[in-house]
């Protein structure tokens, strides 16, 4: 009987299952987006010297980095970073407020401090205008 | 053609198929554009470019050339530098003509004064003066009104005078300039136009908040660009821009409080004082100098007069966010007619 169906088939039924399933994998290669999705949330700090450390967004932390003119302090509290505390004379940095979407930076020039949201995913915005 | 034959055609055209799809994917994959972000603190900020383009190498180069041209900006056109071109005319005598003056030094020289007069003097980058006596600085004293008066009587953008022939310039009296005002939008320009010529598909500068956006993000796409509120940590809204510029000027920036009372950095030229009655000003127009620049003249002309302003000059759009007179919220978001449609307020 299974004999008989191979000669009369042009290709038995398993033959047929890995043909679709190919062709499928072939085409959804194809259609769907290439790349993966990143996984976002974690924060990357820059400081004098060469400085770099990496944070998670999803876990409450606290940073110093020493830079020129002192210590600046990095917080990530509740998803959220944030330069807490500052030796610059302005403050701008410190003034800037909390960040926490993929491609936002906070910045303390004086000090040479850099500390940006990272996020393979295109960000829900492309910057900001402050 | 027996049945063996037939099934072994099939099989061979499956795989032809198979194989097909595979290359088809493979080239798919080298088209696809590649996303490049990099960031360098210049011109007293992060400037932040990404660029997209089927071409690694083409975006590596871009990118590379794109910041050289901005470190070039920021060597010559801030004050940070005591060797820069602008601290070089400050140092001149009165009326000493400057021969030769970097060529990008008296571009932003010549169309900040253009700015000036489209403003009546809203925007004037002789306010050096004054923006020394403002430090900003925690526990500092706030200037006295004699040494206000002191530094106006040396304000104003009439006393300086190009000579386009020359490519030099003179100050007529004890004059000093500050670009600060203008540069940064002059340096994203620049880097907007290297990008370009290299050949990039699209692409964001970001400098501190002065923006600008080359072509598309996508094909029919547009940009989204967050306005920062100008009170709290999140976005006040968000503008949907396609290849242009936009730059704003906010009270928040750097300022210090006294007796509930904020002075910030945004001088009034006329009056040497903060400009009142405007929390933010955000400008969208082609060149990133010119929203720079206009960003800050308009939020010293005022809500009312800086809105007629926009609305009577082509090219440009604003959302301005007043309040901080009497309390610290805000009391309403003016949004100009070309930006309708294009500005989402943030719940």
């Amino acid at each position: 009987m299974g004999r008989f169906r191979i000669e009369r088939g042009i290709m038995t039924p398993a033959d047929r299952l890995l043909f679709l399933l190919m062709v499928g994998a072939a085409l959804a290669m194809l259609v769907l987006p290439l790349g993966g999705k990143g996984m976002g949330g974690s924060v990357v700090v820059e400081g004098a010297g060469g400085f770099r450390e990496t944070m998670s967004l999803t876990e409450d932390a606290e940073l110093v980095v020493p830079g020129p003119k002192g210590d600046t302090v990095v917080v990530v509290e509740a998803g959220w970073v944030r330069i807490d505390l500052s030796p610059c004379r302005h403050h701008i940095c410190s003034r800037m407020g909390r960040i926490s979407a993929p491609g936002r930076s906070i910045v303390c020039v004086p000090n040479q401090v850099v500390v940006m949201v990272e996020g393979e995913e295109r960000a829900a915005i492309d910057a900001v205008t402050r | 053609m027996n049945a063996s034959r037939t099934r072994t055609v099939w099989q061979i055209a499956a795989v032809v198929l198979i194989v097909f799809l595979m290359v088809m994917f493979a080239v798919r994959k080298r088209n696809e554009p590649k996303r490049l972000t990099e960031h360098r603190l210049l011109m007293g900020t992060i400037v932040q470019i990404t660029a997209i383009d089927p071409d690694e190498d083409v975006l590596h180069s871009a990118i590379d050339k794109a910041f050289a041209t901005i470190a070039h900006l920021d060597s010559v056109a801030t004050r940070f530098s005591p060797d820069s071109a602008v601290e070089e005319i400050n140092s001149r005598s009165p009326g000493e003509e400057r021969t030769y003056i970097d060529l990008d030094v008296s571009t932003i020289i010549s169309r900040s004064q253009a700015i000036s007069r489209m403003t009546g003097g809203a925007f004037d980058v002789t306010i050096a003066p004054l923006v020394d006596l403002w430090t900003f600085e925690e526990g500092a004293d706030l200037p006295t009104d004699e040494e206000i008066r002191e530094a106006l009587s040396t304000v104003g953008y009439q006393q300086i005078r190009l000579h386009p022939t020359s490519g030099g310039l003179t100050l007529s009296t004890d004059v000093r300039i500050d670009l600060d005002g203008i540069a940064k939008g002059r340096a994203v320009d620049r880097a907007y136009d290297m990008l370009r010529m290299a050949g990039v598909d699209a692409a964001v500068i970001d400098a501190g908040g002065d923006v600008r956006m080359l072509g598309l993000p996508s094909e029919g796409g547009s940009w989204r660009i967050g306005l920062k509120h100008p009170r709290e940590d999140g976005l006040l809204g968000v503008l949907s821009l396609g290849d242009e510029s936009v730059a704003t000027s906010g009270d928040y920036q750097r300022f210090i409080l006294r007796d509930g009372e904020r002075y910030h950095h945004i001088l009034d030229p006329s009056t040497g004082l903060p400009a009142r009655g405007v929390m933010s000003v955000t400008i969208v127009t082609e060149r990133c100098e010119d929203a720079d620049a206009l960003a800050t003249a308009v939020f010293v002309m005022g809500a009312r007069r800086g809105m007629r302003f926009v609305e009577r000059t082509d090219g440009v759009e604003a959302v301005i966010v007043t309040g901080g007179e009497e309390g610290d919220e805000i009391e309403e978001i003016l949004i100009s007619s070309g930006l309708e449609g294009r500005f989402e307020l943030s719940e």
